[in-house]
């Protein structure tokens, strides 16, 4: 059987922990001090509003002689760039202007005026006013609330069989963000996620859910890290990138819920001290598998990073840093936090166990 | 061969049967979204404020017809300040009993004197609300009839929360002008002209408003022109036109105009204030801007009536539709507008197309090297996936259309189907590894799987649930294809490689597994 990693690695992975969560520290530091220093996400029209052009030019294109053009119909602060390739141009103009339906045909004409030898063709308008974007940024935002909402009972109820407390836990979320939106109708989306998430937080801590606690904060950590990304790359924040944020959370729970399942069931019978090493085993044990799918998971979102053209591709950019994120999560963040909390001694030093072991049978006879 | 295998593989035939007749030629059978098709999509708001205080004035209007009528000396009557009622100023302190008689016609609320001339009449909330909702009724109907007259295969017209229509029309050549079509008010009135307005700044005389013509300048752009002050109150309205017709112009060639013919009321009307009016300018107003004011040279009796101007033959047919199809209740704001041009959603497609077989040929390859024949079995597995994916797409009763994100939704459900076959793959290995015999092995690893499958795929099945409810357009499409296809995958991992291995073990006894 051909194997990508040998079936009696014995890698420790929970040693590493500490440098991990430096490591992540570290990239979640820099994506946000990104965002600050931009002066927030680079929110695409969906969110802020605004009109975009796409426009194919015959032969290449020139920025700055278009920025110019732009500038006489007094629409200055626009952003103008390459997509793809040089004959193709991206204009992105704040406002809504007032002829909403001759924006972009005023543009053209304008360009083709500039450049009479060319043909232009507008490839795509979209116009997206003021109401609508607000809308917009209230459903991206409650689609996430009501994600973590759906995660949290899962994974409550999965792991820790606590399912009472879970849909109590819903319930009790679900009446104190509507009893916010009824009393106090002001009050930003963004509040009441936070106010899930610490309330999920506080609630696991308090019922010493550690499993379901460690794959939340491993989720986090990967929202995280792939929105500093975007902010670093200044790639502009659309409804397609939220979507992409809420598929990496399902996907990056996959792993986690894989890797905790073996711990589960690698813990039977086990005594408590015995944890962290557990943990690595299970690690070990389940790594083939996560390498071999997020290995062709990644492969298949490359191709539509490479092949898929200019209009996916800060789709795909999004779901292949949140697959390697998530990966990387599962295995550096959400197990040793539970080894963290477990407080067990870890496990020193690196061994390669070879194949056919009576040791290695024995461990695996007592699953 | 025993008989639960067999029906376990009748099942898997139908399945590629019934999505195999739904799905192919998929050129034909699968909807693309309007990003792959190219179109047009817009948003309304249908401003319902604008239609109540519109019907209140039309109200207004009647009502102190029918109070002159009646002989009473009624000075104004016209909507209050904010539009929730009527308000009526008499000359002096009227009959009351006669005013309610009069008035039980007209308003729907009870009237209240306010001062001795004075009486007003609030409508209740329920009435102001019907108007509301018969506003947005209307737009609906009318909207729809324009786009039909406008011949676009399939469009979508529908309403959208309290003021919102949805316009989608799919495969469209000229946006602009459809876009024109649908935002037009369209509200025709013939008004008197009092004079030319030399100075705009001036006064406007008492009963008398000021209006523009429209012209058109050297690039055919339309601006303003000579400002007029015409009479307030309108003699003629749209919803007396009989009929439009755009035709052509016999005197300047290639350019058409519009002919008008009025009902019978109208008819009588303009007969009417032809006769009373020579020598006088009848400004024709299409939504506050004067078309044409042409000097009356005498009586017209046949009701017939021209807008001319330099308009072209798309814009002077699509005129004659929208006086036709009557006047929008009130104005429309389009507040949301995507247009995506054909070539842009051909090439998403190729792309997106091209991903797909690249995406699934690395799949396929990898499986096959890496799991030999049982990787054949997840190809075979594969390939079973995005048939059904297809099939269900197609399926007329679904509605789903497919999108640029709903490809890449596909593209990820190759890589995550793996996922399953891998789990079962895997534990397969465990078993043999510990010397299990094969067929045990391979009974145990999609035993041992299953619950896991299941867990993992239900966390994205959340999330693609979650998309589905608060996406719009192409995410939604995104997550249909995502929930889909991972159902799907759950299904032929566990249930059509299982069938096939079964298939394998019945048909000679295995002692080496390909795996």
């Amino acid at each position: 059987m051909l194997t990508i990693i040998p079936p009696g690695l014995h890698f420790d992975f929970v040693a590493w922990a500490k440098q991990a969560i430096i490591l992540s520290a570290l990239v979640i530091v820099i994506g946000l001090v990104s965002i600050v220093v931009r002066g927030g996400l680079n929110l695409g029209i969906d969110f802020s509003g605004g009109t975009l052009l796409q426009l194919r030019f015959s032969e290449s294109a020139e920025i700055n002689a278009i920025r110019d053009v732009l500038g006489k119909l007094k629409l200055g602060n626009s952003v103008v760039q390459h997509f793809g390739e040089d004959r193709e141009v991206l204009i992105r103009v704040p406002e809504v202007a007032t002829e909403q339906a001759d924006i972009g045909s005023q543009v053209q004409e304008a360009l083709k005026a500039k450049f009479p030898g060319q043909t232009i063709e507008l490839r795509r308008a979209e116009v997206v006013g003021p109401q609508v974007s607000a809308d917009l940024r209230r459903q991206a935002l409650f689609a996430l609330f009501y994600a973590i909402l759906g995660i949290v009972i899962y994974i409550s109820g999965r792991f820790e069989a606590k399912w009472f407390a879970a849909v109590g836990l819903a319930v009790v979320l679900f009446v104190v963000t509507y009893a916010i939106t009824q009393w106090l109708p002001r009050v930003a989306p963004t509040i009441l996620i936070i106010v899930a998430l610490l309330g999920a937080i506080v609630f696991c801590l308090f019922l010493q859910l550690q499993y379901a606690l460690a794959a939340i904060l491993a989720l986090f950590h990967d929202v995280l890290i792939t929105v500093g990304f975007f902010s670093l790359l200044d790639k502009p924040f659309n409804l397609p990138i939220v979507a992409a944020l809420l598929t990496i959370v399902g996907y990056s729970l996959n792993d986690t819920i894989i890797v905790f399942d073996r711990i589960r069931e690698n813990m039977h019978g086990q005594r408590r001290e015995q944890f962290a090493e557990t943990v690595n085993l299970s690690i070990n044990q389940t790594l083939s598998r996560t390498v071999l799918t997020s290995g062709t998971t990644l492969l298949v979102v490359a191709a539509l990073f490479v092949f898929g053209g200019e209009v996916i591709h800060d789709f795909a950019f999004a779901l292949l840093i949140g697959i390697v994120v998530g990966t990387y999560s599962s295995i550096f963040v959400a197990s040793p936090l539970l080894v963290f909390w477990n407080g067990s001694a870890r496990v020193q030093g690196l061994s390669l166990v070879p194949r056919g072991t009576s040791d290695n049978r024995r461990r695996a006879q007592r699953t | 061969m025993k008989r639960a295998l067999l029906i376990k593989l009748g099942v898997v035939a139908a399945v590629i049967i019934i999505c195999a007749i739904f799905a192919l030629p998929p050129k034909d059978k699968i909807r693309l979204g309007l990003d792959l098709q190219g179109g047009l999509h817009l948003v309304l708001r249908v401003e319902v404020d604008k239609a109540v205080q519109r019907t209140l004035e039309r109200t207004a209007e009647s009502l102190r017809t029918e109070l002159r009528g009646r002989g009473l000396n009624v000075t104004t009557v016209e909507p209050d300040e904010s539009n929730t009622g009527i308000r009526m100023l008499f000359g002096a302190a009227p009959d009351m009993a006669l005013v309610e008689e009069v008035a039980r016609d007209y308003l729907p609320g009870d009237i209240v004197t306010q001062s001795p001339e004075v009486l007003v009449s609030a409508y209740p909330a329920a009435e102001l609300q019907q108007i509301r909702t018969s506003a947005i009724n209307q737009a609906l109907e009318k909207i729809r009839n324009r786009v039909d007259a406008f011949g676009v295969s399939e469009p979508s017209i529908i309403r959208q929360g309290t003021n919102r229509i949805v316009v989608q029309l799919p495969g469209l050549d000229d946006p602009k002008r459809a876009i024109e079509l649908i935002g037009r008010t369209a509200q025709l009135e013939f008004k008197l002209v009092e004079s030319q307005a030399a100075n705009p700044n001036a006064q406007a005389p008492s009963g008398t408003e000021l209006l523009y013509s429209k012209d058109k300048n050297d690039q055919r752009q339309l601006m303003q022109g000579q400002g007029y002050f015409v009479r307030k109150r309108a003699l003629l309205t749209g919803d007396m036109l009989a009929d439009a017709r755009a035709l052509p112009d016999q005197m300047n060639f290639g350019q058409y105009y519009v002919q008008m013919r009025l009902n019978n009321r109208g008819k009588r009307i303009f007969a009417r204030v032809t006769e009373e009016n020579v020598g006088r300018a009848l400004a024709i107003v299409l939504d506050n801007a004067i078309f044409s004011a042409p000097v009356i040279q005498g009586p017209i009796p046949g009701g017939e009536a021209q807008i001319t101007g330099t308009f072209t033959p798309e814009e002077a047919r699509d005129l004659a539709i929208v006086l036709r199809e009557g006047a929008l209740p009130a104005p429309v704001e389009i507040i949301e507008n995507r247009t995506i041009g054909p070539s842009l959603g051909s090439d998403s497609i190729s792309q997106g197309v091209r991903s797909v077989i690249l995406g699934g040929a690395l799949v396929f390859v990898c499986m096959l090297i890496y799991y030999r024949w049982s990787g054949l079995i997840a190809d075979v597995a594969l390939g079973l996936n995005l048939l059904i994916i297809m099939g269900v797409m197609a399926m007329p009763y679904l509605g789903a259309s497919l999108t640029l994100p709903g490809i890449a939704g596909i593209i990820l459900t190759i890589g995550m189907s793996v996922d399953a076959n891998v789990l079962i793959f895997e534990r397969i290995r465990e078993e043999l590894r510990l010397g299990k015999a094969v067929r045990q092995s391979v009974e145990t690893g999609f035993e041992k799987a299953f619950v896991t499958i299941v867990d993992a795929n239900v966390t994205t099945l959340i999330a693609a649930l979650v998309l589905f409810q608060f996406g719009s357009g192409p995410v939604k499409g995104f997550a249909v294809t995502l929930a889909i296809g991972i159902a799907a995958s759950m299904f032929t991992a566990i249930f059509v490689s299982r069938v096939i291995f079964e298939t394998m073990f019945s048909l000679r006894r295995l002692v080496k597994l390909s795996i």
